[in-house]
């Protein structure tokens, strides 16, 4: 090291200069280091070794040494590289040719100096544990055994992925994409617990995600049968195992894996996975009720965890979060937007997973000796082969596609199954972005549906006739084809009018016949008959109102242009306050809002942002602490500066800067090494710059 | 053997524990290696695991205290265990042992024994003018602990780990490629 300069200034200016591209950086140095050579010197040779240090070091000693065990075998497995580390033993990917095919496992393999007491009592019960499981969601036992110097193996069903936390900071994840694996990880978690089995190190490390977002839930060492076993060992063996961050605070105290621990984990995994995405009140106190400290508090099963969330995904209240009227009306809104429908759609699928089963069991009864390799392609035998092409989608439309073929074979043609089959075939293809195919399925669902309705004029089968021409309906409008919609919601909305009332409600509660009915009002109104499509509207409005609010909203604000389009300036505009009234900012009233005052484009930007503000005030209300809240009103208060600096007004762009300073200094002072942070400071005191400085001309802001 | 500098996370209490925790994770690896021959795998975060179990119950501040002791002897055990190695080497056939992480794509990553015995080394330099930073080296690299468990341990943010990790790389390369062409 050199006399000339301090290892922590090396330090500090290297971290300055790694921040900035690559181009920029030699810049720095000469401005940084003028006169000091030595100084200059050693950080650009490091500079060079950050560069040029590749994969230097990633791997901790060990698992270098461990690499040496690569290339040999255990049982049937060549190991051919290591892949983890579990609290027991490494983990490698193996390898096993078998008929000429390659299976490829994720081989644990607990070594034979641990063999003693508690640690083989785990892996024995490990692997008790995971030969009963078949869940989509957890990884699932191949093999087992123990090689001639009494090293002991699993081998679980590979998964070509990246562990959840991974997964998520490398690839671009939305909220809602996290929170349907979050959904998927609990049902997992909730069939271990009605299998009396409790995880017990639940944490992003154990869980992997494959490339069509697919969790596996990994790792049972900690897992134990619930009121069974040795209480003490697996108290002590969960101290040993467990994961601080992660693990409950009881279990933290001492007791063992439990069911409302497992609870508290997947808390933990959830507030992870929401700590880089901007997500609401509402999904914090999700989580924070998973993270009640007294046990009574949290959620009391997975499975209302996920409820809570797909809860939040369809845009209903979350129960966890005991939110102001403002906050049930703005759900209300959220609900009635385009995505909600798909939302609903995907969970929907879920119920073709329970089809899939059903079929599975019939067909296995019906075609055992007929259609062997299908059937075990449909039910999963634990022999197939996983490849990484596959996803749980694509083998799901091929398992009811093949359902489907079976079904059609069958003599009668049971009608009713046929229909649902395809509708539900519709669901995954519209999910995975197939809009086409879903409404070719949805031709054959229709087809199969009204022949059964011909056959028997019943509600059930007047309602699934109904469900098919609804989900239609959606589709055609989704493509664009708002005629072909309009035809098969006005069918739809016959046949339900036509319902008894108990099932008329369910059906109208559909997010699908919300769309359908605007479908229907919208084809009326072209066809002439303004006045049906009106009606038909003001019914809605008139259920809305016994209903919920937030229909009332949606309904409000298309009738208002409605009327706008008919000409009833006036109507429209009364329809206008009321919605007005319900106190509900968002997106959709701001645009209704800005169409009817036709402002220019530079006022609009700014309603646009204070309207923002605005929601983002009443959301600080309601929750003063919200990080994400507070940085966005920071920034937007930035943006509104430039604006109207760039309109001339400095005085107000002065005033705006210093709010947004004064937030982002609070918000600093409480977390000072957060990187977001500290480039919106940048920003701002660019901005603050920038319109200080400026006399005459307009700034350029970028 | 490594030299005795002190690093901040254990300055009081260093050779007593370390000690007991060092007879113990050797008495367990010695197990280890002997059963396992002739491929003998290290798994970092079971010995310290192991040995943790074995000394829980006893004195320990806390789980990442002992896992931080542990590192330590994790260190000084995987120091002895390559000069065992290299000893070997100069004696026995002629074969080289090149620690190559296969996984990895691209250019694989090598290390030769030489150089861990010369990371050790630096690590000791680094020691004298930044502890923590060589602290988080020899947990994460030496102990095969986690960012998060490191920042636990240290009482710093994570992001702190990370950067004095990235720092340390780049540093610690730079040193190597040095001496290489020394």
């Amino acid at each position: 090291m050199s006399d000339e300069f301090r290892l922590s200034e090396l330090d500090r200016l290297f971290q300055q200069a790694i921040e900035l591209p690559a181009s920029g950086r030699r810049d720095f140095l000469d401005r940084i280091c003028g006169g000091r050579p030595a100084l200059q010197a050693e950080l650009r040779r490091l500079l060079e070794a950050h560069a040029d240090a590749g994969a230097f070091l990633d791997c901790s000693l060990p698992s270098y040494l461990n690499a040496v065990r690569s290339g040999t075998h255990i049982g049937r497995w060549k190991l051919v590289e290591p892949i983890g580390e579990g609290g027991l033993g490494v983990v490698y990917r193996g390898s096993c040719e078998a008929d000429g095919v390659t299976i490829h496992a994720a081989v644990k393999i607990l070594r034979a100096g641990f063999h003693k007491g508690v640690f083989q009592e785990r892996f024995i019960q490990e692997r008790a544990i995971l030969s009963g499981l078949d869940h989509p969601y957890i990884a699932r036992l191949i093999d087992a055994g123990a090689d001639s110097c009494g090293d002991s193996f699993l081998a679980v069903e590979f998964v070509n992925g990246r562990s959840l936390d991974r997964y998520c900071q490398e690839t671009d994840v939305s909220l809602p994409e996290r929170l349907n694996i979050f959904v998927k990880i609990c049902e997992a978690v909730e069939y271990l617990h009605s299998n009396r089995i409790v995880h017990g190190d639940i944490k992003p490390a154990n869980v992997m995600v494959k490339q069509d977002a697919t969790p596996k839930l990994l790792d049972f060492g900690t897992a134990r049968l619930i009121d069974a076993g040795n209480p003490e060992s697996s108290a002590r063996f969960s101290r040993l195992i467990m994961t601080p961050g992660y693990a409950s605070p009881e279990q933290m105290a001492g007791l063992g894996p439990s069911v409302p621990g497992d609870v508290y984990s997947l808390g933990c995994v959830l507030g992870d996975m929401l700590a880089d995405v901007t997500s609401g009140a509402d999904l914090a106190a999700v989580r924070d009720r998973c993270l009640s400290h007294s046990k009574a508090g949290r959620y009391s099963s997975p499975r209302e965890i996920a409820a809570d969330v797909q809860r939040y995904l369809t845009h209903f209240p979350v129960r966890a979060y005991s939110g102001s009227g403002w906050y049930v009306t703005s759900k209300f809104i959220r609900r009635n937007r385009t995505g909600s429908v798909l939302a609903t759609v995907a969970t929907l699928s879920l119920l073709a997973a329970s089809l899939l089963s059903w079929y599975g069991a019939r067909r296995a009864d019906l075609f055992a000796s007929r259609h062997r390799s299908a059937i075990s392609h449909l039910v999963g035998e634990p022999t197939s082969v996983q490849t990484p092409e596959s996803n749980q989608r694509s083998a799901l439309t091929g398992s009811i596609q093949d359902a489907i073929s079976h079904l059609e074979e069958m003599k009668p043609q049971p009608l009713a199954e046929l229909a649902g089959a395809w509708r539900r075939l519709s669901y995954i293809q519209a999910v995975r972005g197939q809009t086409q195919q879903g409404i070719e399925s949805l031709q054959h669902s229709i087809e199969y549906a009204r022949r059964n309705f011909a056959s028997q004029d019943s509600p059930a089968t007047r309602a699934a006739l109904a469900d098919s021409l609804l989900y239609a309906a959606f589709l055609n409008n989704r493509r664009g084809s708002a005629e072909k919609a309009g035809v098969h919601a006005v069918e739809a909305i016959r046949l339900i009018e036509a319902l008894p009332a108990q099932d008329r409600i369910g059906v109208q509660q559909k997010p699908q016949f919300l769309y359908a009915l605007f479908s229907a009002a919208r084809r009326m109104a072209q066809s002439g008959n303004v006045q049906g499509g009106r009606d038909l509207l003001i019914q809605g409005l008139d259920k809305s109102r016994s209903l919920n609010k937030t229909l009332q909203l949606r309904l409000l604000l298309d009738l208002a242009v409605f009327e706008r389009r008919a000409g009833n300036s006036d109507r429209a505009e009364s329809y206008c306050k009321e919605a007005k009234s319900l106190d509900l900012a968002a997106n959709r009233l701001r645009n209704v809002c800005k169409q009817s005052v036709e402002p220019t484009d530079a006022g609009k930007r700014e309603s646009a942002l204070l309207q923002e503000m605005t929601l983002l005030e009443k959301r600080l209300v309601l929750d003063p602490e919200n990080f994400g809240d507070r940085r966005q009103l920071a920034r937007l208060k930035l943006q509104l500066a430039r604006h109207v600096a760039a309109s001339g007004d400095n005085a107000r762009a002065g005033r705006l800067v210093e709010e947004a300073r004064l937030l982002a200094k609070a918000l600093i002072e409480a977390d000072p090494e957060n990187h977001r942070l500290l480039n919106l400071r940048r920003n701002i005191e660019r901005g603050l710059k920038q319109i200080r400085g400026q006399t005459h001309k307009s700034p350029n802001y970028d | 053997m490594t030299s005795g500098i002190h690093y901040p996370i254990m300055v009081s209490c260093l050779s007593e524990e370390l000690h007991v925790v060092y007879g113990e994770l050797r008495r367990i690896a010695a197990i280890h290696l002997r059963r396992s021959a002739p491929h003998p795998t290290l798994q970092p975060t079971a010995l310290v695991h192991e040995a943790y179990l074995r000394l829980s119950g006893s004195r320990w501040k806390s789980r990442t205290h002992c896992l931080a002791l542990a590192s330590r002897a994790m260190r000084q055990f995987l120091i002895d265990y390559v000069r065992t190695k290299m000893a070997q080497k100069r004696g026995g056939p002629a074969v080289h042992v090149s620690l190559e992480e296969s996984h990895v794509s691209g250019e694989a990553a090598h290390i030769d024994l030489d150089r861990i015995l010369d990371i050790d080394r630096l690590l000791d330099r680094l020691a004298r003018e930044d502890p923590r930073k060589a602290s988080v080296v020899e947990m994460r690299f030496f102990g095969g602990l986690e960012f998060p468990e490191i920042a636990e341990q240290l009482k710093v943010s994570l992001i702190t780990v990370k950067r004095d990790w990235q720092f340390c790389r780049a540093w610690l390369f730079n040193a190597l490629r040095e001496n290489e062409h020394a």
